[in-house]
């Protein structure tokens, strides 16, 4: 995909972080519905760019969110985080 | 793969960026045109703007979610078929199946891969294009079938115009013809003649339809035109059985009865070629129905010269009815699938009275068909014998083509052996007379005259039948059979007929003079007769004479008759 590919990549980390800081606050809110559709949407976004891990995580909050305990989901942020910065930095080195 | 030929337009709705983004690159690199729209609100607006050929729709987004924008986009009036593919990183089953539930038409879950893309745009497309030419084969279906319905109720009203036409209206006349019937092929026609005789004819054409229905149209035409003009039934008929025979493919042809009326002689002419017997019923208390059997092939399957167009001749008294009718009343089925016959029709006829009896047989053959009612193929006729004067049917009116016409001539015509057999001359006669202006509004007066006068010097002068004959019992049988016996055997004698007309502006007259080959007769007795008013002579024939003519004289022995017609100021000089 070349060009495209890192406009891709840009759009994701851009896209993506909203979507962490909006996950964020939907546990400092205690807003479970909020949780569960951020997570969800950022869980898509890493599906498609095999972002497995990561994924793994979204889907486990949103589980949480569906279930309406966002105390319960905290603990994972600090993951979600870390995995992030991870993924963020793996697809930088693929950009040309 | 076959890949989606013509660029098509592709909606693209999702609120993740991402995924819309990858999304668009891999439609777009197909060579379709993207439309992109942020959540399902956006959606909506976008699809009726941009008319997309395909949507691709996210399941969850805000604002409205994929499977209430599929709903909105089902809801849109019109037959423009849009596929649907919903996008999903949803794996359950139920889940799945809820996007199809909800109106898509397909899914594609995360991640995205662009052959799978690809290949299901192609698919659809593919249906997208089946379905625009299924709505424009539809639509032309439609047309097509909207033309052929217009076009038949067209066709049917000329037919109904053409086949149930003439005096059918007539208060002497009865008859049942199915309004559901769209070309059945049967035909009813009715008409007067000059001389105020009243002809009816019941047709079957065989099969249905277009074909049965196309031969009514030379058959209606001929019948009334012939009739107008004064020919006899047989010359109707041979006119008829010749274009039909002429027209219609082989294996086509039309059974028919027709009959002459004579109020003035109260009695009926038959001619009947392959339709069920017709029946004469008396009125109340006169006796069992006399069935009336077809003796001859129906007409269009014989050739002109090997047709048949005797008659049978039957005495009616006023009140007395002839019942016709076509086999689908015979034939009609009931639920055992037992056909309705003749002889429960006998038995209805049977019952004595006469005037129910029409209506009557009508109730019976619905009551036997019941539940199998067909009613397109039940077709009767009744006509009734009345006093002349209650006959309420229009006689021919003679169109005037201009006000120009001959205003002196005169015309000799002379007829021997051969054509008194064979031709009836009173139509090319009437046909001249009918030339000038002023006889046109006193045609059905001349065309009896003329009748009279030729049916007195050829019967009773050529052939010297004596009229007493006709006033015993079954006398006008007798009478007819004993004229068809003479006629065929005569070889010498002549009638000849001489015209002379003047016209001006003011006025004119026409003298008619028949003189005929036979011995003649006392004239003497007939001004006595006359005197006394008695009927000698069967008087019904020369007092009508006497009543329609401004002069009638007899030269000589009596076989030389002169009639007058005056007109405005100018007598004859």
């Amino acid at each position: 995909m070349g060009e495209e590919f890192s406009a891709l990549i840009d759009v994701f980390r851009s896209d993506s972080r909203r979507l962490v800081e909006a996950i964020d606050e939907a546990m400092a809110q205690n807003d479970a519905e909020k949780l569960r559709h951020q997570s969800h949407g950022l869980k898509g976004a890493c599906i498609n760019l095999g972002a497995a891990d990561l994924a793994a995580l979204c889907a486990d909050i949103e589980a949480i969110g569906r279930s309406g305990d966002c105390g319960a989901a905290r603990q994972l942020l600090a993951p979600l985080r870390c995995e992030f910065e991870a993924v963020s930095a793996a697809l930088d080195s693929l950009k040309i | 793969m076959a890949l989606v030929s013509e660029p098509i337009r592709v909606l693209v709705a999702d609120d993740n960026r991402t995924d819309r983004t990858l999304l668009s690159r891999i439609v777009a690199r197909e060579g379709h045109r993207v439309i992109e729209a942020i959540d399902g609100v956006d959606a909506i607006e976008k699809f009726h703007a941009e008319r997309p050929q395909i949507v691709l729709l996210d399941a969850l987004m805000p604002r409205l979610d994929g499977f209430e924008v599929a709903r909105r986009i089902r809801e849109v009036p019109g037959d423009t078929f849009v596929p649907i593919i919903f996008l999903t990183s949803l794996t359950e089953a139920d889940e799945l199946a809820r996007c199809l539930l909800a109106g898509g038409d397909d899914f594609m879950s995360k991640p995205y891969n662009s052959v799978i893309l690809r290949a299901k745009i192609t698919a659809l497309e593919r249906m997208r294009q089946l379905h625009v030419t299924m709505q424009q084969q539809r639509d032309e279906i439609a047309r097509y079938n909207e033309r052929l319905l217009r076009e038949q109720q067209a066709a049917k009203d000329i037919f109904d115009s053409v086949a149930h036409s003439g005096c059918l209206a007539a208060r002497n006349i009865r008859h049942l013809i199915s309004p559901l019937a769209v070309f059945n092929g049967d035909v009813v026609l009715a008409a007067r003649n000059p001389a105020g005789s009243m002809y009816v004819l019941l047709g079957d054409f065989t099969g249905h339809g277009l074909t049965a229905s196309i031969g009514a149209m030379p058959l209606a035409e001929i019948f009334y035109g012939m009739t107008q003009k004064g020919f006899l039934l047989g010359d109707v008929l041979r006119e008829c059985n010749r274009k039909l025979k002429d027209i219609l493919p082989v294996g086509y042809f039309c059974c028919a009865t027709m009959v002459d009326f004579n109020f003035q002689k109260g009695t009926v002419e038959v001619w009947s070629g392959g339709l069920p017997d017709a029946y004469i019923t008396r009125r109340d208390g006169g006796g069992p129905a006399v069935p009336v059997v077809s003796r001859h092939l129906p007409l269009g399957v014989v050739s002109s010269s090997r047709f048949d167009a005797s008659t049978e001749v039957f005495e009616l008294a006023d009140g007395d009815r002839l019942l016709m009718c076509t086999d689908g009343l015979l034939e009609s089925r009931n639920d055992a699938g037992e056909m309705f016959g003749s002889d429960r029709m006998i038995a209805i006829l049977d019952r004595g009275c006469a005037a129910d009896a029409f209506e009557a047989l009508k109730e019976a053959a619905y009551a036997h068909m019941g539940e199998q009612l067909r009613e397109d193929d039940l077709t009767m006729v009744e006509v009734t014998m009345l006093d002349e004067r209650e006959i309420d049917a229009p006689m021919p009116t003679y169109v005037a083509s201009g006000q120009i016409g001959p205003r002196d001539w005169s015309l000799s015509f002379e007829l021997g052996p051969s054509s008194l057999q064979e031709f009836n001359p009173l139509p090319l006669l009437q046909h001249v007379l009918m030339e000038v202006p002023a006889l046109r509004v006193r045609g059905g007066v001349i065309f009896t005259v003329l009748s009279e006068l030729y049916t007195n010097a050829l019967d009773h002068g050529v052939m010297g039948l004596s009229s007493v004959v006709k006033s015993t019992a079954n006398g006008f049988t007798d009478y007819y059979r004993r004229r068809v016996e003479a006629l065929s055997a005569l070889v010498d004698g002549y009638v000849r007929f001489e015209f002379t007309s003047r016209a001006s502006d003011s006025g004119g007259y026409l003298k008619i003079r028949v003189r005929d080959s036979g011995p003649g007769f006392d004239v003497s007795i007939l001004q006595a007769a006359r005197a006394k008013l008695t009927g000698a002579y069967h008087g019904r024939g020369l007092s009508l004479l006497y009543q329609l003519c401004d002069s009638l004289t007899f030269h000589g022995v009596g076989n030389d008759v002169e009639a007058e017609f005056r007109w405005g100021g100018d007598g004859p000089a």
